[in-house]
């Protein structure tokens, strides 16, 4: 059975950016992706690294209790290919995320913010 | 000489993939990249959090993929096990990894055969594709199907080998190893090929770390990082493994890369098929998922990551899917910019990239 360590590290929207860039290190630490969870009545945000020396060592910096129209920092001139999953998170969830466009995964034509619990599957 | 766009896709004899790059050039020097992702969403995770139970989401997750079905299944079900605390034989786990490995060579095999075939090789294309095609039956003799294959189950895995099967197949991967060693001697020497692929679209470390890119491309630039060795979900260190790298960062690297691996994933099949052990190929399971858990497993184009969060219920909260062609997009993008358009092919495909696992 896999055993994975994981490390919660509780952020907030506002101090997110400053706390990751006081600890990233892209010789330490690889970045994963971002992960958007909707609970129904909010959004938790997971922003997730693993560690490339720890095996089976994953950081997760956690945003619990964020509103659907909140306003999401970007974490790109941190982490340089942030923007792609920052783009999802506008796409998917419908989020207000910064400096991401709506439209790149998805076609104007097509059911918007797939991943809300809100949003049906048939228009 | 002015500005010229040229369009790369959705459809190109190159890339059958549903992602378009639009290329400014200028003198046939790539001057910036524009890249369009968004042809076909196709709501798998959607899907996994509202149409499919726990006990059926596998096979949905193994069609995120056709090539590498395998690793979101061993991605899926090793979180699902965890959350479900179950503990599965050892006999299933080496037959898992029989199973990954011997993806893992088909696929290293259809990326190296397409880069043969975008640099002027068609010949060796064929070839490639006809040493693929071995390990396709052998698969389908292990499996039932050439491609998705639901192979692995809650608890274990569906099929399992019997005595002249095993042998079969060592006799068949034995034939198989020198001309695969022989194909790998071609890449490395050929003149004309290196001519093509030496220098081309490369990446350095530093690039590799700082864009996070995964999988062989990582490996060909030097970086030492692989799932299997840094994220324990099977027992690799008992079967051989070995993590392969290159330096030299480019087209011909990361084709390196991927020979090298196919040669130890060969070793390491041999090795599973001569030290199998005995037991039950699959353990019953009780409860249901509740809880959260990140997953980091290795398919062939590098890390595959899975994050999985259960309530109790049937039916999971979120499913979250980070396929490794979705890691390796952004600096492809980047990479392009100084190139020159003929060479794009060749670094596009370098890259291995699967459009059916990023629009998932």
């Amino acid at each position: 059975m896999i055993n994975p360590q994981m490390e919660f590290i509780k952020v907030t929207l506002e101090n997110v950016k400053e706390t990751i860039k006081k600890w990233y290190d892209p010789n330490k630490y690889h970045y994963v992706t971002i992960n958007a969870t909707d609970t129904g009545e909010d959004i938790t945000i997971d922003w997730i690294f693993s560690d490339l020396k720890e095996k089976n060592k994953i950081y997760v910096f956690r945003a619990e209790n964020i509103g659907y129209k909140d306003f999401i920092p970007s974490i790109k001139d941190i982490v340089k290919i942030s923007w792609l999953a920052e783009f999802e998170l506008a796409d998917l969830f419908g989020l207000n995320v910064q400096d991401a466009p709506k439209g790149v995964f998805l076609e104007k034509e097509s059911i918007q913010a797939p991943l809300r619990k809100e949003t049906k599957w048939e228009k | 000489m002015g500005k010229i766009t040229i369009p790369f896709g959705s459809q190109h004899v190159a890339l059958p993939e549903p992602v378009s790059f639009l290329f400014d050039t200028q003198n046939e020097i790539i001057s910036d990249v524009h890249v369009n992702l968004g042809y076909v969403h196709r709501g798998i995770e959607k899907a996994a959090i509202t149409k499919f139970d726990y006990t059926n989401l596998a096979f949905l997750l193994t069609r995120v993929c056709g090539l590498c079905s395998i690793t979101h299944a061993s991605g899926y079900i090793h979180g699902l096990e965890y959350l479900l605390n179950a503990e599965i034989s050892k006999r299933a786990e080496y037959l898992r990894m029989l199973v990954i490995e011997l993806d893992r060579m088909h696929s290293h095999l259809l990326a190296n055969g397409h880069v043969a075939e975008v640099v002027g090789y068609e010949n060796l294309f064929m070839q490639t594709f006809r040493y693929r095609e071995k390990v396709m039956e052998i698969l389908e003799r292990l499996t039932g199907n050439r491609v998705q294959f639901d192979y692995y189950t809650i608890g274990g895995v569906r099929r399992d080998i019997d005595l002249e099967d095993a042998k079969e197949i060592k006799k068949e991967l034995l034939e198989l190893k020198p001309k695969l060693e022989k194909l790998t001697e071609f890449f490395e020497t050929d003149y004309t090929f290196g001519l093509k692929t030496k220098n081309i679209g490369k990446i350095t470390k530093e690039m590799a770390l700082e864009y996070g890119v995964v999988g062989p491309i990582a490996r060909a630039s030097g970086v030492k990082t692989d799932a299997r060795a840094e994220y324990e979900y099977l027992p690799y260190n008992e079967i051989g493994y070995k993590l392969q790298t290159r330096k030299d960062g480019d087209v011909l690297a990361r084709n390196l890369v991927r020979q090298d691996e196919i040669l130890n994933s060969l070793e390491m099949c041999l090795n599973i098929l001569d030290n199998l052990p005995e037991g039950e190929i699959k353990v019953k399971t009780k409860g249901r998922p509740k809880g959260e858990v990140f997953v980091r497993v290795e398919a062939p184009r590098g890390e595959c990551f899975y994050y999985l969060k259960g309530n109790g219920s049937k039916i999971f909260e979120r499913v979250r899917i980070r396929v490794p062609t979705y890691a390796n997009l952004p600096i492809l993008k980047d990479l392009f910019i100084g190139e020159k358009y003929s060479d794009a092919q060749a670094i596009v495909l370098s890259f291995d990239p699967c459009m059916s696992c990023t629009a998932r």
